[in-house]
Formats: structure tokens, C-alpha cells, sequence
């Protein structure tokens, strides 16, 4: 990195809807693509007209990305190690995250979708967990309906299960 | 500098174009594999299994799935899976003596208890009642509160016959014992079940009226508001000092108190189940209310259940710390009728 960033650097953003936004380069920066990126760029490549394009992501979207970014500006950088340890101990969200992800069922997936692609892994984390605590505890026909989810198995698929899960029936 | 194609360029080497995805109806299935598989890792084994139960295209994508190979983690998991399962299954109980289903006798309530287990005259290693007023017939299975809880989240679809259990599950049973000749006492007791928020509540209200001569503590002597706090705890002079026995003795406490302060109900909670309750002295009178919160309607191994009942491998006392001291009285209060 050639140059010197200052904490107030800002950068620019641009939906695929064509919404540009200014966003400070630390909140930039918890997406690791756009930070590995920044890093190969002079610090005056990225302007207002020439602001880096967020294909796939829009503008609603794109937008609650940068919000959970801003909240989380100045949490410490995990290590991979450091994050399967964390993952595993526990599903439970913290309470800003849990209300953050309290969205209509489209927006979840589309920020799980673009927390991937843009390489921010504890926000693709708060996803997976927040659809994981919509499926635990949960029937088969309780999950169909949460996700609308058509059961498509053959009788003979059906049959296979049951035979699965025969130890459990009643005698 | 670097031109917007060139940055488009950039982003979309790294993956920035989504691939064609098929068109379902389902947002879950419209993601990718790999996005599927962080997400059943986030799950129990009991939880992928049902999961994987619920379309093919789950199913191909996660596998069936494993119970854990450890004996008591894929007991905890089977229990899980079971109460998953018999969610969808108004005609069935998980057992926790047999770990399976059994089918549901809509005649088997807490104050005429039949299971229908076969093994349950046989060993009673588990499925052990909970008894809210030592002595009473009311005997609450774990089944109960299991069946009971069921019916009222199925509300609307519920068939009459379930309905009508279902009535029958949660009533509240009322008697009154007197004891004329010796001390002119009159024992009233109330047992009223509620659900609030997928919870299984259960209110006791306890009575001791003599007339003949003014209360004492020794007319209450078998009491217990739960399995941990009885009027008089056992003596252990070695450690009857330490936090942990200290914990044991606040139904004891509050019983003192109240002989203390005739008139005020005191307020105290067991910090080793979900039970708060109060005790109220009068000269004439002595009022016990408990308040319980069973847990809901998950694994029959639910330590919020195990917390009030023995059973052949775990001792309830270490199972559930309750710390919010009137959690219990204000949830069952919030649905006052």
C-alpha cells in the first residue's frame, strides 16, 4: 500500500440500480473484497463520478450492508481460525444483529447473497444463524411453510425415509 | 486511473455475477449450495435431519444426515428430532421411556393419569409426574404439558376430539379437605394450568384456615413449592452454610419471614427451577401460591421440565439456574382471565 489512508477517506459505491453512495473507507473496508481491492488502488481512483460498481447488489440492499458495516466499524478483524472457533460455540446472535435481520424473507437471502460475494463474513455468519434459528426446533411441514417449500417426494422416497427413521415409531 | 469498466472488470473476476439460478418460488432454494451447506452447519444433527426431510432438492443438497455417535449426545439429539417430528403429529407423545412415539388416550390427564406406554408400570425410569401439592392425584406427565402445548400453537386446525382434550389437559382442579375434630383446620387447594407464549404454566394456590387456635408452621411441615424447597430443608451442619445449600432453604426463609410480618406476602423464587412464589401469614391463615414455568414444547429432555422432576440419569438440582426472580409471576399473570 503506497499511501496513507486517512481514517476520513471516503469512498464511493454504486448499486446495480444506480444508487451511489459515500461511504466512510474503514466501513468500506469490513468487506474484505473491496478492502484487497482498495489496497491495489491509488487512493484517487475511487470519486463520486467513478465510484466502485456493486453488481448484483441494489440499492435497498446495498444499503443495509453499509448500515450493519457502520455498526460494526470498529469490531476487531477476525482470523479464519479465530471465526470457525467462534462459530461453533454458538448460534446466538447478539440483540442489534437479531433486530437488523428482522426483514422480509427476500431481503435475508439477498444480504447473505451480497455479505458473500463481498467476502464480510461475520455478516454472512449473522444470516446463516438468523435462517438456522428459523428452521431449529422446527417440523418438516412447520419449515415447507416458513420457506414455501413444495414436499416433493415419491412414495418410494417417502417410504425410504419412514424406513430411516423406523427406531422411532410407535410399537 | 482506474475507469468504471476496468473496476466492473475487477469486481466481476472476483465472482460479482450471479450465477443463472432456477426460478422457484422458494428464496431458500433459489441460493447457492454452498450457501445452503453454511446454513445446515449452523443446525443440530437432529435439526439437518428434519430439515432434510422436508423436499428432494434439500434432501440431495445436505444428505440425509447422522446421529452423533456418542451415546449420550445422540440420546439428546433423538429427542430433538422426535419433538421436530410429532410437532406435525396431533395423534402421538414423544415417551421418554421408550424413545419413540406412542399414541395419544385423549382419557389420560394429570388427574387421571394413563399412559399409554408400555413400559411405564415396568420401569418408570423416566416419564415421572410432577406432583404441584405433595400428596394429590394431580400428576402432571411430561405428555401432558407435550400434548397440551401442541394443541393450543395448532389453535384453529385442531380437530373437536382434540379440542376437547385439550380441555381437559389444561383444567384447573379445585378441592378443599377439613379436619373438624382436632384442630378445626381447613385445607383449600387450586391448580390452574395457562399457556402464555408456547410456555406451560402451572399456578398452585394452598390454604391453611384454622379457627381453633392461631397457625404454626408445623401445620405446613410437608409442604414443598418444588423437588428444592421444602419448609423445613434437611440439616447438614458440615456445608448448611454454603451457597449451595443456602439456595435450598428460600422457601424456608420465606416462611419465617411471613411469621414475621403477618399480613404482607412474601416474595421469593427457587434459583434451581423456574418457580417463583409467596407466602402470606395471617393469625388464622397461612396462603402458599407458587408459580411454575414448565418450558415448551421441545425435547422431553427440556431441562426447564427436567428441573422439577427425578429420573434415572440426571439430577434435576444442577440442570437450571433461574435468576430473574418474578420472570414466572408476571408471564402467567400478563393472560389473567
Amino acid at each position: 500500500m503506497a499511501e496513507a489512508k486517512p481514517a476520513s477517506q471516503k469512498i464511493w459505491l454504486i448499486s446495480n440500480d444506480n444508487a451511489t453512495m459515500e461511504v466512510d473507507r474503514v466501513v468500506v473496508e469490513r468487506s474484505m473484497l473491496l478492502k484487497n481491492m482498495l489496497e491495489d488502488l491509488s487512493h484517487t481512483d475511487i470519486t463520486q463520478d467513478n465510484p466502485i460498481p456493486i453488481p448484483n447488489v441494489n440499492e435497498a440492499v446495498l444499503r443495509k450492508v453499509v448500515e450493519w458495516c457502520e455498526h460494526h466499524r470498529n469490531d476487531p478483524v477476525t482470523t479464519p481460525d479465530d471465526e470457525s472457533d467462534a462459530r461453533k460455540k454458538t448460534t446466538d446472535i447478539e440483540e442489534w444483529d437479531q433486530k437488523f435481520m428482522q426483514v422480509d424473507q427476500e431481503m435475508l437471502f439477498e444480504i447473505i447473497l451480497a455479505s458473500n460475494f463481498l467476502d464480510i463474513k461475520p455478516l454472512l455468519d449473522v444470516g446463516c444463524k438468523t435462517v438456522a434459528n428459523m428452521i431449529k426446533g422446527k417440523s418438516p411441514e412447520e419449515i415447507r411453510k416458513t420457506f414455501n417449500i413444495t414436499n416433493d417426494f415419491s412414495a418410494e422416497e417417502e417410504e425410504q425415509i419412514r424406513r430411516e427413521n423406523e427406531w422411532a415409531e410407535d410399537r | 486511473m482506474a475507469s468504471s469498466a476496468v473496476l466492473r472488470g475487477r469486481i466481476e473476476k472476483k465472482g460479482g455475477r450471479r450465477s443463472s439460478l432456477k426460478s422457484r418460488r422458494s428464496a431458500l432454494l433459489n441460493m447457492p449450495i454452498d450457501l445452503i451447506l453454511e446454513i445446515t452447519d449452523e443446525l443440530s444433527p437432529a435439526d439437518k435431519i428434519i430439515f432434510a426431510t422436508t423436499c428432494r432438492a434439500i434432501r440431495n443438497t445436505v444428505g440425509r444426515g447422522q446421529f452423533p455417535s456418542d451415546t449420550y449426545e445422540d440420546r439428546q439429539e433423538r429427542f430433538e428430532y422426535l419433538a421436530g417430528m410429532c410437532r406435525d403429529m396431533p395423534n402421538h407423545w414423544v415417551c421418554e421411556e421408550c424413545m419413540r412415539y406412542h399414541r395419544i388416550d385423549t382419557s389420560d390427564t394429570s388427574v387421571q393419569s394413563r399412559p399409554t406406554c408400555p413400559l411405564a408400570d415396568r420401569y418408570g425410569r423416566y416419564n415421572q409426574p410432577l406432583t404441584p401439592i405433595p400428596g394429590d392425584e394431580y400428576e402432571l406427565g411430561r405428555r401432558h404439558v407435550q400434548l397440551a402445548l401442541k394443541y393450543t400453537r395448532m389453535g384453529d386446525s385442531l380437530l373437536p376430539r382434540h379440542r376437547q382434550y385439550l380441555r381437559r389437559l389444561t383444567a384447573a382442579r379445585q378441592y378443599s379437605l377439613s379436619y373438624p375434630w382436632e384442630t378445626k383446620l381447613m385445607v383449600t387447594a387450586k391448580i390452574i394450568p395457562r399457556i402464555v407464549d408456547g410456555r406451560f404454566l402451572l399456578r398452585s394456590l394452598c390454604e391453611y384456615r384454622q379457627s381453633s387456635k392461631p397457625v404454626t408452621r408445623e401445620l405446613i411441615a410437608s409442604e414443598s413449592v418444588c423437588p428444592h424447597q421444602q419448609v423445613f430443608p434437611p440439616r447438614d451442619d458440615d456445608w448448611s452454610n454454603d451457597a449451595f445449600h443456602q439456595n435450598l432453604r428460600q422457601f424456608h426463609k420465606a416462611v419465617n419471614d411471613s411469621f414475621e410480618t403477618p399480613g404482607k406476602e412474601v416474595h421469593s423464587h427457587c434459583p434451581h427451577c423456574f418457580t417463583d412464589f409467596s407466602v402470606t401469614t395471617t393469625t388464622k391463615c397461612i396462603r402458599i401460591s407458587v408459580w411454575m414455568d414448565l418450558g415448551t414444547e421441545s425435547s422431553p429432555l427440556d431441562p426447564a421440565w427436567r428441573s422439577f422432576v427425578h429420573s434415572a440419569d440426571l439430577d434435576p438440582i444442577d440442570e437450571v439456574e433461574y435468576n430473574e426472580p418474578g420472570r414466572v409471576r408476571e408471564l402467567y399473570s400478563s393472560e389473567e382471565e
